[in-house]
């Protein structure tokens, strides 16, 4: 794989911890640091303010709520921001449905090409 | 003149269409007319002179004919309107009205004669009680149907509602009947797509099917309807028929939502088992190594889904997550393992977790620990704690060994048990080697979900 995250810090905020596993190895296969992972969302958003990470991959509903207002922040301050879920497209709010999205079951190939375009990185 | 007379009447007797009978006094046939010829299927000869009774091989032998002739003729009296019935031999059934006139007589010295005017009223009667057939069916039929029924005239006034419409609605016929639709409840009918379809469509297109209304209907509140009209032409009446679908639609909704939690649910234990697949690989120098440490998991994996699934509602009590993971690496309740604690009930997401941790330390205990021994034993107790909300507290620990030199973590489980707790449990784990054997405390805020 081509290290193309190399240089960049990403928080990974998933609240299952195999799943957070996976996606934060994904992330150091491609050159990437990890910040996190974190599984409550008031974690996450202290860690982004303290860390300030390049990018964010977020999951759409924990502990019954949803992380887009932190999505809202991340994108704000100019964070690149990527959900992970397992919802259908339309189960997405349409504030976020054209953010990339990392749909849950997802191979390595995938969540490479998806992170390429998210980090605005050429093919 | 007389011969005159005699040829119009003639000539209007034929043109009848009614069957007509000149009879003399003695009840012979004076004459008979064309239509009656046709109706009776008689001939001309064989009826004129001859006595009334014997026409057409006695098929006027009919008690009640005889009863009416004779009054006419005792009383010399005309009787109008007298029903007759009778099956003919050749003819079939017929039902006739007959009107017995007394015709003067035609010169000094003769007798009077009888005319008959026999109307076929056969069909007449037939259709009239097929008419009230239809009525009653229809009638009964709107009763019946188990949606509500509005029958409006043009004007788009109730004529009539169905019994279904008023237990559906919870109004009495004193609030329906007679007035305008749009007035009926609350105003609740008064929509500019219904008076669109009312007013403008049915006129043209003479029905519509399943237009939807959803509405806070007095007294029943908010309810979804779907309504077909039809306009009845001849009786330039509009049926409007009322289906109460929120029932339908909230079941329709709840298994779409039921569904798509299903779905999320199946995704999420897919991406689970690759990611364990992932991590066990990098860890893993061969196949064996490999499959030796995924596939206990994946079976532990598999069971806390199955307890999932014996509670759709949600709770899974600790105490059977406990004792499934110590069966199914074959410790025995009672001999090498002890679980007390008070009832404990966890959401989905925290039992995946627990069933995750005490899974991890099943297993170590068989592959290093109280279990891989002779003698060996598990103590597992748990309670509440109240400190800033309920807090679990639980405690596993395992006796009956002896560890000269207590080797510390022991690679993936003993990782992911002190990991995944504070992870996805917003806890602590703190594993700790005693000289006889492994402790391990959890704590983590009991929530709902």
């Amino acid at each position: 794989m081509e290290r193309f995250l190399e240089g960049r810090r990403v928080l990974i905020l998933e609240d299952n911890y195999l799943a957070a596993l996976d996606v934060g190895q994904l992330v150091e296969d491609l050159g990437g640091e990890v910040v996190g992972p974190v599984g409550r969302l008031d974690r996450a958003r202290a860690l982004a303010r303290d860390q300030r990470p390049d990018g964010a991959i977020l999951d759409v509903k924990l502990d019954g709520r949803t992380s887009y207002p932190l999505a809202r922040e991340l994108l704000g301050a100019g964070v690149v921001v990527v959900f992970l879920t397992g919802y259908e497209r339309e189960a997405i709010d349409p504030e976020f449905r054209d953010l990339p999205r990392l749909r849950k079951p997802y191979e390595a190939r995938e969540g490479e090409r998806v992170l390429r375009r998210a980090f605005g990185v050429g093919e | 003149m007389a011969r005159n007379d005699d040829h119009n009447a003639e000539q209007i007797l034929a043109a009848v269409s009614q069957p007509i009978v000149v009879l003399t006094s003695d009840l012979r046939v004076e004459k008979v007319n064309e239509a009656f010829c046709e109706v009776f299927d008689v001939a001309f000869e064989e009826s004129e002179g001859r006595r009334f009774y014997d026409l057409g091989n006695g098929q006027w032998q009919i008690p009640e004919l005889r009863r009416l002739l004779e009054e006419v003729v005792t009383k010399r009296q005309s009787v109008l309107d007298y029903r007759v019935e009778h099956r003919f031999e050749r003819i079939g059934r017929k039902v006739m009205r007959i009107n017995a006139r007394i015709l003067p007589p035609a010169g000094d010295g003769e007798a009077q004669r009888i005319v008959l005017a026999i109307d076929d009223i056969t069909e007449v009667e037939r259709q009239a009680h097929e008419l009230e057939g239809r009525r009653e069916f229809a009638e009964k039929l709107v009763d019946s149907v188990r949606e509500g029924l509005l029958i409006l005239d043009s004007d788009l006034r109730v004529k009539q509602a169905n019994q279904s419409f008023y237990e559906q609605f919870g109004v009495t016929p004193e609030q329906t009947e007679g007035r305008m639709v749009w007035e009926l409840g609350n105003g609740q009918w008064d929509i500019p797509e219904l008076r669109r379809l009312l007013e403008g469509v049915l006129p043209e297109d003479d029905a519509f099917n399943d237009y939807e209304v959803e509405h806070a209907f007095e007294g029943i509140g908010r309810r979804i309807m779907l309504l077909n009209g039809r306009r009845l032409d001849h009786l330039d009446q509009i049926i409007l028929a009322i289906r109460d679908v929120t029932e339908r639609r909230e079941h329709e909704r709840r298994q779409a939502a039921f569904m798509g939690e299903l779905q999320h649910r199946v995704k999420n234990i897919l991406n689970n088992v690759g990611a364990l697949a992932n991590h066990l690989r990098r860890r893993s120098d061969n196949l064996e190594q490999f499959f030796e440490a995924f596939a206990p998991r994946l079976s532990a994996l598999a069971r806390a889904q199955q307890l999932l699934l014996e509670h759709p509602d949600g709770n899974v009590a600790l105490s059977e997550l406990v004792r499934l993971e110590l069966d199914a690496v074959g410790a025995e309740a009672g001999r090498s393992y002890a679980a007390s604690g008070q009832p404990v009930s966890l959401c989905p997401r925290d039992a995946q977790a627990m069933a995750m941790a005490v899974h991890e330390l099943a297993t170590n205990a068989g592959k290093y620990g109280a279990l891989s021994v002779e003698g060996g034993r598990i103590d597992v107790t748990w309670q509440i704690e109240e400190a800033e909300g309920p807090q679990l507290r639980f405690v596993w620990r395992e006796s009956g060994l002896r560890i000269d030199a207590p080797s510390g973590a022991r690679g993936f489980g003993s990782e992911m048990l002190e990991r995944s707790v504070p992870h996805m449990l917003g806890g602590r784990a703190e594993l700790t080697f005693h000289p006889d054997g492994a402790e391990c405390r959890i704590g983590f805020p009991l929530r709902e979900e």
